[in-house]
């Protein structure tokens, strides 16, 4: 098969049609009255939002000097320039004339575009200007130089180094805007920039708002945003992919927390080069990654706003403290198949080995799955905690006591993660430690009934593998 | 719907173009269940036909190769149980248009929804093969999805008139015929002369001119009649072509 089109010369893709020229096959379709060779007419263009050469737009701008057309994606098209007073090299963004046609656009351009001047933070591309030129409506902003998160994306995954890098940035950014009260509403990789020195700035704060007025999904598009569709920018109305589900149920209620539904979607994509689908893996599943990671954006991806983060600060927290814990010595692994989370390829770690040597006296004890059940069923969440005293109690009575160093110092375990917490307590069952943290936060009302999963499978799993001949529980103070 | 089809172009110069039909989709749409089931037959054909481009749209947005495949298939047999309403304007006319809006619209506001309610079972809408559809994919590049879904749609189009055109071929026994001279469908002139291929037909140049010629002829009917079907008005067709040349080009 040949791997040129010997007609126009332009490389055959696998896929052509009958192996011709897609091309070519398209010209010849054209009507040229007479017979003369398929593929000499060539067809008039049908108008569609080109961009203005650099030249064509001097005279609108004549306080700036356009240097080149950057590229064209998003909302509209992009331009080197210098400001020729400031002499300062900024990024000239206009929108198609089809985007800003829609009743009260001015308005609510110049609303949002002095909101959007108000955002400055080195996380933030910064707005320094914006208006009208010949009724081409423009903005003047910072210009990045780098790569925005959809080109790496591109490429596949981002290292989970980079990804922990770009994260807290994000959520600074984010943080910043919000306590403004400022939405972005579109954070997608398209719109997070990353500048050769490795700094995360987030572009087209407020802009789909803008040209989407007042955001009713429910209600029918008026044709120049269709046209705006068409012709080129997507997601008028926020993207569709990373949009949280109250924003495409019930616009009109969003709030600061869609946005953080997005960095979650964001995060799992740059984690596993994926998009969240139906079936929601948890990433450790799909990449050697810190497994309380999962917890964080998992969390961030919850479909009711009110079981988010309700900060994005607090992303940033719970990232930077697993970075962190990850470069001090952890406690002994999980034992393995913690169901709820994910496999591990970690065994279990020597506090286990030592423990079965005193399983002969745990022989009377009855079987704990039935226990499990009947607490969960219940919600019981402190007597779950208290379970887990009750079994240790046992395990201290039998004699055995632990002489190791502990991996986890209290204050550490009070300013850890939940699921840290979680981890260390089923790693090492003797160690009374992270089982006082997790019934203060239980008392406290800060455990969930996932993490009460957690513990209750955790101990299932632990101590079905320890004591696989059955052991007896105390039962009855435990009620529910 | 007016659903005669067309008689053959045996006409000379000169003579009025065939009637070509429009499927008047857009009325289909709207009709509600008092449409006919002729009305939605040519509506599920012309979803059959057009699947991929939809499908590598789902795609080229992130969506992975089963991800996409529910949500193709979610979405067109919601439009075809009519329970999609058209938000585009659709005296737009184009079917091409209408389905990537929808799509867009869908994407936004109910395959979340629907993703939630889980339908499970229930014969899917359409026959898609998910491999074929992978390997056909383009690599990654710089095309937004928009321009991608357009340069399918155009690909499509391509590949089914030229299949048809092969089929008519071989009805006739003319299969050899049709294997030789579809380069010419591609302008390729200069690279086969008519007489290295008459020689190799067994038949005069002038034979082959004219076959040419025919073969042409009827490429162009049979892809005016493949466009007619995805607008509102013959007027239409020429101005869709020019748009799926340029998609075709970027």
């Amino acid at each position: 098969m040949e791997t040129k089109c010997p007609s126009c010369g332009r490389p055959l893709a696998p896929n052509a049609p009958l192996g011709l020229c897609p091309e070519c096959l398209m010209h010849c379709a054209f009507p040229t009255g007479g017979d003369v060779a398929c593929g000499s007419a060539a067809p008039p263009k049908s108008p569609r939002f080109v961009p203005p050469k650099p030249e064509e737009l001097a005279p609108l701008f004549p306080q700036l000097e356009i240097l080149e057309f950057i590229g064209q994606g998003g909302m509209g098209a992009v331009y080197r320039a210098r400001q020729k007073q400031l002499g300062r090299i900024v990024a000239l963004k206009i929108l198609p004339p089809e985007a800003a046609g829609g009743a009260g656009f001015a308005e609510r351009f110049t609303r949002e575009a002095r909101a959007l001047a108000s955002l400055s933070h080195p996380n933030i591309v910064t707005l320094y200007e914006f208006g009208q030129a010949d009724g081409l409506y423009y903005f003047l902003m910072e210009l990045v130089d780098g790569v925005n998160l959809q080109e790496l994306l591109r490429a596949g995954r981002v290292a989970p180094r980079e990804a922990l890098a770009i994260v807290p940035q994000i959520c600074d950014a984010l943080q910043f805007a919000h306590d403004l009260g400022i939405v972005h509403r579109d954070i997608k990789p398209g719109n997070i920039l990353l500048s050769r020195r490795g700094q995360v700035k987030i572009a087209d704060f407020g802009i789909a708002k803008m040209i989407g007025g007042d955001v009713r999904a429910d209600l029918p598009a008026s044709p120049d945003i269709l046209a705006a569709q068409q012709h080129g920018p997507t997601g008028v109305v926020g993207t569709p992919e990373y949009m949280a589900p109250e924003q495409i149920g019930h616009p009109a209620e969003v709030d600061h927390r869609a946005d953080i539904y997005a960095l979650g979607v964001v995060f799992y994509q740059m984690l596993t080069g994926e998009l969240p689908g139906q079936r929601l893996e948890p990433p450790s599943r799909k990449v050697q990654i810190d497994v309380r990671l999962d917890e964080v954006v998992l969390r961030a991806l919850e479909k009711k706003p009110e079981q988010r983060y309700q900060q994005a600060s607090e992303v940033k927290t719970m990232v930077e403290t697993i970075v962190q814990s990850s470069k001090t010595p952890l406690p002994p692994p999980l034992p393995p198949r913690l169901p709820n989370t994910v496999d591990r390829n970690g065994t279990g770690g020597p506090g286990r080995e030592t423990i079965q040597g005193a399983a002969g006296s745990w022989n009377t004890l009855k079987s704990l799955p039935l226990l499990v059940r009947v607490v969960l069923t219940g919600a019981v969440l402190v007597a779950l905690v208290a379970l887990g005293l009750t079994a240790f109690a046992f395990i201290m009575r039998s004699g055995y006591v632990d002489k190791r160093p502990l991996a986890y110092s209290p204050n550490k375990l009070q300013s850890a993660p939940t699921v840290a917490v979680i981890q260390a307590g089923l790693a090492d069952p003797r160690n009374s430690m992270p089982w006082s943290e997790l019934k203060n936060r239980a008392q406290a009302g800060r455990l969930n009934r996932n993490e009460a999963d957690i513990i209750g499978d955790g101990l299932a799993t632990w101590l079905r593998r320890n004591y696989p001949n059955g052991y007896d529980w105390p039962f009855d103070d435990l009620g529910g | 719907m007016r659903e005669d089809r067309p008689s053959p172009s045996s006409s000379s110069r000169g003579a009025p173009r065939p009637e070509f039909v429009t499927t008047d989709w857009p009325a289909v749409l709207h009709a509600g269940q008092g449409g006919g089931t002729r009305a939605h037959a040519a509506l599920a054909r012309l979803c059959q036909t057009y699947w991929h481009p939809l499908y590598a749209y789902a795609r080229r947005r992130g969506h992975a190769p089963h991800d996409a495949q529910d949500l193709t298939q979610e979405f067109f047999s919601r439009l075809l149980e009519r329970r999609l309403l058209a938000r585009a304007d659709p005296l737009r006319g184009r079917f091409r248009s209408f389905l990537l809006a929808s799509m867009n619209h869908f994407l936004a506001n109910e395959w979340e929804k629907a993703r939630a309610r889980k339908r499970g079972g229930g014969r899917p809408a359409l026959s898609l093969d998910l491999a074929a559809a992978e390997q056909r994919l383009e690599p990654a590049d710089d095309a937004t999805p928009d321009k991608a879904f357009d340069k399918q749609w155009a690909l499509c189009l391509l590949e089914t008139v030229l299949t048809r055109l092969e089929q008519e071929f071989q009805r006739e026994g003319k299969a050899a015929l049709f294997a030789l001279l579809k380069r010419t469908l591609a302008g390729a002139r200069e690279s086969q002369p008519y007489a290295e291929l008459a020689a190799k037909l067994g038949l005069s140049e002038g034979a082959i001119k004219v076959a040419v010629h025919r073969l042409r002829r009827r490429y162009r009917d049979l892809i005016r009649e493949e466009i007619a079907l995805t607008v509102a008005a013959p007027e239409e067709v020429e101005s869709e072509m020019r748009h799926l040349l340029e998609a075709l080009a970027g």
